[in-house]
């Protein structure tokens, strides 16, 4: 069962890493594209400077949940690796309590969000006019497969001290 | 007494092995919800999207991507090597050489974790097997590697910068003649500890010839932090696009000068340059939801009236913020130290009317400081696990390189010129 969670979670979280991969080679090449275009045939793009934001929001929130898979994300472990085993365990099973609790927040209340946004027709300050509910997704997509890897290294370290 | 409560809980917090980001965002969330009520929810969210919806941030995952590359086609141990042939005979040899391509490789990288971890795989096997000492050997490359932040580009200048909008063209060119002196700086302590060394067998002089080549095939490397760097400060260029002609000048380097990557390499830079990306990122995403709980609670405006009340000099201020730095340093880390610090003190540093291009390279150069600092000095951490070294026994080998950059830190305190000479 667990075996099962954790290949779909792996999944999820792969799959969104790729989308970020994606994202990133976009924004890489829309910036070069965008200063070519300015500086060599002086030809500024609109679209360039606002596709940029958005697939930087693309690239942190779609990432995330891969690089907390791989134990890439910062965390200090100085402190509790001073204590025994089993109180490392527990206070492992405390902050990624802590962790599932504010990104499962973060996720209800970025669906609202977007909600809102779609409502209100809330648009880009922009020329593109873009509606603001698309690169908001970013950050439920991004919360959820957090809160599932929260949860994927709870029940891990709940079956480690049994 | 809110700023103490704010700092304890973030050390309590953080120090439970929570992912950093994702607790200072707990925190954050917190203060704000106990001030301003259940608005806190759906503020959340939007702080979020908003932290990292911003031009100029986007320069950090293209300067990532640039220097990714650039490790990637090797290009590290080729300036190693022909910086080793130009003063590898020379007293300090290898030691010297390690400081000199430390600052190049600053150049090329805006990260000084970044730029350790690549020294620490060039520099460190070839100094280790001619016999130096390992604590040397990794506390110099630990200490030489901090140079990354301060040596333009640098991601905490942009960070500094998109917070307080200070100019960022100017920001990095004013890192350049601190740099450069920290490297003197740095250099004269090792030839002084090392350099009369007897035991040692000396490096043979390379032939001219050799040095001819090998910085003929360098030279393409050493030009692209000055169109970078010179681009932003010339107005040229934003910083951000600044970074992908960066990118771009690597890539062709790679692909066509040194012919070091292959075209399946790509989709393996842009992997790894993304998980660095994701950790600041997140960093970035928390720390502005704390950020924001600060502005909301105000708390600048409270010390600019405790500060104007007691009629602190600017020395005694600045002087009290780098001893505050330094503690800090010691706990946490670069990014979450300048988006809780800087939006708290930057309104006093106004108020005072200090110079801010000043204040922020102080600051640049304690956060060095910070990256090597116990218990939490991150170039520490990378190095001992590249170098499969006990962490204690790098520690003790940078103990005299805190000293020095505590040193160097009190120079530019006393003369602010040094710092601002470049921009004023």
């Amino acid at each position: 069962m667990l075996k099962f969670f954790d290949t779909q979670v792996s999944r999820l979280s792969l799959f969104f890493q790729n989308i970020a991969i994606l994202a990133f080679i976009i924004l890489t090449s829309s910036v070069i594209y965008e200063v070519i275009a300015r500086s060599i045939f002086n030809k500024p793009t609109i679209w360039s400077l606002e596709i940029v934001t958005y697939m930087i929001s693309c690239v942190a929130f779609f990432g995330s949940a891969y690089v907390l898979r791989i134990n890439k994300h910062l965390e200090i472990n100085i402190l509790t690796q001073l204590f025994s085993k089993k109180y490392q365990r527990l206070m492992k099973i405390f902050s990624d309590t802590v962790g599932l609790i504010f990104c499962s927040i973060v996720f209800f209340y970025g669906c609202k969000l977007i909600e809102l946004s779609y409502i209100l027709g809330a648009v880009s300050v922009s020329e593109l006019r873009i509606p603001l509910w698309i690169p908001q997704l970013t950050i439920p997509f991004g919360f959820f497969a957090l809160s599932l890897e929260f949860l994927l290294r709870i029940i891990k370290t709940i079956k480690k001290i049994n | 007494m809110l700023l103490s409560i704010l700092f304890i809980s973030i050390i309590l917090v953080i120090a439970t092995g929570i992912p950093v980001g994702i607790g200072l965002g707990v925190i954050g969330f917190l203060f704000y919800l106990f001030f301003e009520g259940s608005s806190a929810f759906i503020s959340l969210p939007q702080t979020i999207f908003e932290s990292n919806n911003s031009f100029l941030l986007t320069a950090i995952p293209m300067f990532i991507l640039m220097s990714e590359i650039l490790r990637k086609a090797n290009v590290t141990e080729l300036l190693f090597e022909t910086v080793t042939k130009w003063v590898g005979h020379l007293p300090g040899g290898l030691a010297v050489s390690t400081v000199i391509t430390c600052a190049i490789g600053a150049s090329i990288t805006g990260s000084s974790v970044a730029n350790a971890a690549s020294m620490s795989i060039v520099a460190g096997p070839p100094m280790i097997s001619r016999g130096y000492d390992s604590k040397f050997t990794y506390g110099l490359i630990a200490a030489s590697g901090t140079l990354g932040i301060l040596i333009p580009p640098s991601i905490p200048m942009l960070l500094f910068a998109s917070i307080t909008e200070v100019s960022i063209g100017k920001l990095f060119i004013s890192g350049l003649i601190p740099g450069l002196i920290l490297v003197v700086m740095l250099c004269i302590y090792v030839v002084l500890k090392d350099g009369f060394n007897n035991e040692r067998t000396k490096l043979e002089k390379a032939s001219f010839q050799v040095r001819y080549q090998l910085t003929k095939k360098a030279l393409p490397a050493l030009c692209l932090p000055i169109i970078v760097v010179g681009g932003i400060y010339a107005g040229f260029f934003t910083p951000t696009e600044a970074a992908g002609i960066g990118v771009l000048l690597a890539f062709l380097l790679g692909f066509f000068w040194y012919r070091t990557l292959k075209i399946t390499d790509i989709l393996g830079i842009f992997r790894e340059s993304l998980h660095s990306t994701c950790m600041i990122l997140l960093l970035i995403a928390g720390s502005m939801v704390l950020g924001h709980a600060i502005t909301t609670m105000q708390i600048s405006d409270q010390l600019v009236k405790i500060i104007s009340n007691y009629d602190v000099s600017q020395f005694v201020f600045i002087i009290l913020i780098m001893l505050l730095l330094f503690i800090l340093g010691c706990i946490l880390e670069v990014v979450s130290v300048i988006y809780i610090v800087v939006p708290i003190l930057f309104p006093v540093v106004e108020a005072l009317g200090i110079d801010p291009i000043w204040f922020a390279i102080i600051f640049i150069v304690n956060m060095e400081i910070a990256l090597i600092t116990p218990p939490l000095g991150m170039n520490l951490y990378v190095i001992g696990g590249i170098a499969k070294r006990p962490i204690t026994e790098i520690m003790i080998g940078s103990i005299p390189f805190v000293l020095i950059f505590l040193f160097f830190l009190f120079l530019l305190i006393l003369f602010p010129t040094i710092s601002t000479i470049l921009v004023n």
